[in-house]
């Protein structure tokens, strides 16, 4: 308890260091902070992240910004900051954004709910609806009844697709550049060149190799060149 | 101090030797350097012992049976670990040329003789261990006191075959005090970033082992610490941001007098030129006690990379503002509205950087940011109630269709019918009876009437002494009817026929 108690004031004390460093504008003493706080696990890792996104970008080091926008995108999904912030670097670095859909509009939205109280909305949704399927023959309310359970059903498994199925790894280029080989061998023929902050989805990784796969096909860049989202 | 008391003690014993003690014939001797010590800074402390060489040579008696060179004992565990200070690993007295073999503590090792001592008209062969301790908190840190015994005797005789046997042994011994030592904190001024831990003077060099590569290729970068100093205990630089370089690993190999980090290293561009200087900082505790920064000399590198064949995105600071306004604040074409989604934004003041940290509050907030769901939580609150609601459907729809079937409420309504029709003033039993029959089994009221009443009982599952009985029944109430006379059975009789069959031909159905 006592640990867990110094540990926290020990996080405090580092946060309290690097956001007073970020305000001086020691931008590298400060990122060095935050990534002690993030690597010591005490603290909520999302904004931990952000504030290291700011930090690089900061120092100029756009890709690398891109690459803690995206991991605290995870933990912190629809943070409109956070979303600004990304859109505004990736703009800045060249990077074409693709404009929101209607259904990335939507789990975006979904996906600003903390899981628990997500499936508890949806349960109440489907309850409504399991009643008023119950209770109405025809007409409008039963129309709507069916929605509700079909609205509740549709959230329940993107719950479920996110929670425990979630899909596709991506990761960000943080090199300047890097050439796409047809394997993992620097001697392979190079099929495409990826430029920093670009992010690519990850099919297959090894200790120094990472196969990608996007529109193009895909192949084998060097790990180092790149930062796994998760 | 210490020395003063040294001395008397010294004094003391050429004046007044006290038999038994050992005074007389040995002295031991701990000491250091100095008495204050920084944090971290190397203390070596030496441990001597002095024996009086013709004495020890003529009377000394053997301790134990261990064939050693000197016949003696220094007790001393605070060799084995003093609080507050880490000790080294090997006593220092080892790789000597000129050493003896004795017990220390509880077991033999080695002493090197150091100059002889001569005290008075006495010769002192001296020995000399020593370990070296690393300090590892401020404060006060007390060496306890050390006892070396020994053992000797005035007269011998000489046993053909035990030789030479001390008949008076005598067990003695000599002590030294102790001491305490002060280590003082490192100061908190002047400490430089670089600092991480070496205390002492130390030496650093950077080698590469290729100087022309190609990007993304790898190679070792190789620093060496040497000096004097916590040579082992310090951290050393990680270079996880090295402006230029991607950090595979790293591996360290310590000796007694370096420390190797080899780096796994890959430049990232071609833009990279050398490996920059490294700095490393220490603090020298010898006066003027400070920290000090070193730094490695730059390696030149030859980076090879492919010619550039897309454009390089623009460094930082250098961007088309008007361009990037339209492309941002568009809200035609982006779906991604920054006007209308910034809270609080000015239509005029349109912004055009970064928002700030998430500061403490937010942190704390997003301690409890995501969480997750459980699959026994999703299971009970979108699946579980799927059953229950199929189950009462499938509930409702059977009764629905029951209450549909003309038979069904025929069959459901024949005993309260046969009740109104037999519970008026002037009952037509017959009727009735004949009724309730034909409601239960399906048929028109006119058909029960004939010989086959009971077989159709029978098969619509009532038992065989039943459907008679009801089948007689029938036929005397029919008789009284048409013949004018009384029913020979009352109305309970009949009601109490109509429950048996009513009973039987639901349990059939409910069989069914």
């Amino acid at each position: 308890m006592i640990g867990i108690l110094l540990g926290l004031i020990v996080g405090v004390t580092s946060i309290c260091d690097a956001e007073c460093d970020y305000r001086d504008g020691r931008f590298a003493e400060s990122r060095r902070q935050f990534e002690k706080v993030l690597s010591s696990g005490e603290e909520a890792s999302g904004p931990i992240l952000y504030n290291l996104g700011n930090c690089s970008y900061r120092l100029g080091r756009l890709a690398d910004s891109i690459y803690y926008y995206r991991r605290a995108l995870i933990r912190l999904p629809g943070d409109r900051e956070l979303l600004f912030n990304l859109r505004l670097v990736e703009k800045e670095i060249g990077l074409e954004v693709a404009s929101d859909s209607h259904l990335s509009a939507i789990e975006t939205m979904l996906a600003a709910f903390p899981p628990g109280r997500l499936l508890g909305l949806l349960g109440i949704l489907q309850a409504f609806g399991l009643i008023g399927l119950v209770f109405f023959r025809n007409g409008w309310a039963r129309t709507g009844s069916i929605s509700l359970v079909l609205i509740a059903l549709s959230g329940a498994l993107w719950l479920a697709r996110t929670e425990w199925f979630p899909g596709r790894i991506d990761a960000v280029v943080i090199a300047d550049s890097v050439e796409v080989r047809a394997g993992p061998h620097p001697t392979l023929a190079v099929t495409d060149r990826l430029k920093a902050g670009r992010t690519v989805a990850v099919a297959e990784m090894s200790d120094r190799w990472v196969r990608i796969a996007d529109e193009d096909g895909g192949g084998w860049i060097p790990r180092f060149c790149v930062g796994v989202v998760d | 101090m210490r020395h003063l008391c040294r001395f008397l003690g010294l004094l003391v014993f050429l004046i007044l030797p006290s038999e038994g003690s050992g005074e007389e014939y040995a002295f031991l001797e701990v000491d250091t350097v100095q008495d204050a010590y920084f944090v971290q800074e190397p203390v070596r402390v030496r441990v001597r012992f002095g024996l009086d060489a013709e004495f020890f040579k003529a009377s000394s008696i053997p301790l134990f049976h261990r064939r050693l060179d000197l016949s003696v004992q220094v007790l001393a565990p605070w060799l084995k670990g003093i609080d507050g200070m880490v000790r080294e690993g090997q006593l220092e007295s080892r790789g000597g040329r000129d050493t003896r073999t004795f017990v220390l503590n509880d077991g033999p090792t080695v002493a090197r003789r150091i100059d002889d001592r001569r005290i008075g008209d006495r010769v002192f062969e001296v020995y000399e261990i020593s370990r070296r301790f690393w300090p590892s908190e401020p404060g006060e840190v007390i060496i306890p006191e050390s006892t070396l015994c020994f053992a000797f005797a005035t007269k011998f005789a000489d046993d053909f075959l035990n030789g030479r046997r001390p008949l008076d042994r005598k067990d003695a011994s000599v002590s030294d005090a102790g001491m305490s030592l002060t280590i003082h904190p490192l100061p908190d001024s002047g400490r430089p970033s670089e600092f991480t831990g070496a205390v002492g003077r130390f030496f650093v060099q950077a080698d590469a082992s290729s100087t022309v590569l190609d990007v993304g290729e790898s190679f070792k970068l190789v620093l060496t610490f040497e000096g004097e100093g916590n040579l082992a205990f310090f951290e050393t630089p990680e270079l996880m941001d090295l402006s230029g370089f991607h950090r595979y690993g790293k591996i360290e190999t310590k000796e007694a007098s370096k420390r190797t980090v080899t780096y796994d290293l890959a430049p990232l561009s071609g833009e990279v030129g050398e490996i920059p200087a490294i700095r490393f900082g220490f603090f020298d505790p010898r006066p003027p006690a400070a920290y000090q920064v070193i730094s490695t000399d730059p390696i030149p590198l030859t980076v090879t990379s492919l010619a550039g064949e897309f454009t390089d995105p623009p460094p930082h600071g250098e961007i088309d503002q008007s361009a990037l306004e339209s492309e941002l604040f568009s809200s035609e074409e982006d779906g991604f509205d920054l006007e209308e989604d910034i809270p609080s934004v000015e239509k005029e003041a349109v912004r055009r950087d970064i928002y700030d940290l998430k500061t403490g509050g937010e942190i704390a907030a997003g301690r409890a940011e995501r969480g997750g769901v459980s699959p026994v939580a999703f299971f009970l609150v979108i699946l579980a109630p799927w059953p229950f609601f199929a189950s009462f459907l499938i509930w409702r729809r059977g009764r629905s269709r029951g209450r549909m079937d003309p038979r069904r409420v025929r069959a459901l309504t024949a005993s309260s019918k046969f009740q109104e029709l037999a519970g008026g003033p002037d009952p037509d039993l017959a009727r009735a009876f004949a009724e309730f029959l034909a409601d239960r089994l399906g048929d028109p009221a006119a058909a029960m009437i004939s010989k086959n009443l009971a077989a159709k009982l029978i098969a619509a599952g009532v038992s065989e002494e039943l459907a008679d009985r009801a089948s007689e029944q029938l036929g005397r109430l029919v008789d009284a009817r048409y013949g004018g006379d009384a029913p020979t059975s009352g109305i309970d009789t009949i009601g109490a026929m109509v429950g048996e069959l009513d009973a039987s031909l639901a349990e059939r159905e409910g069989e069914l």
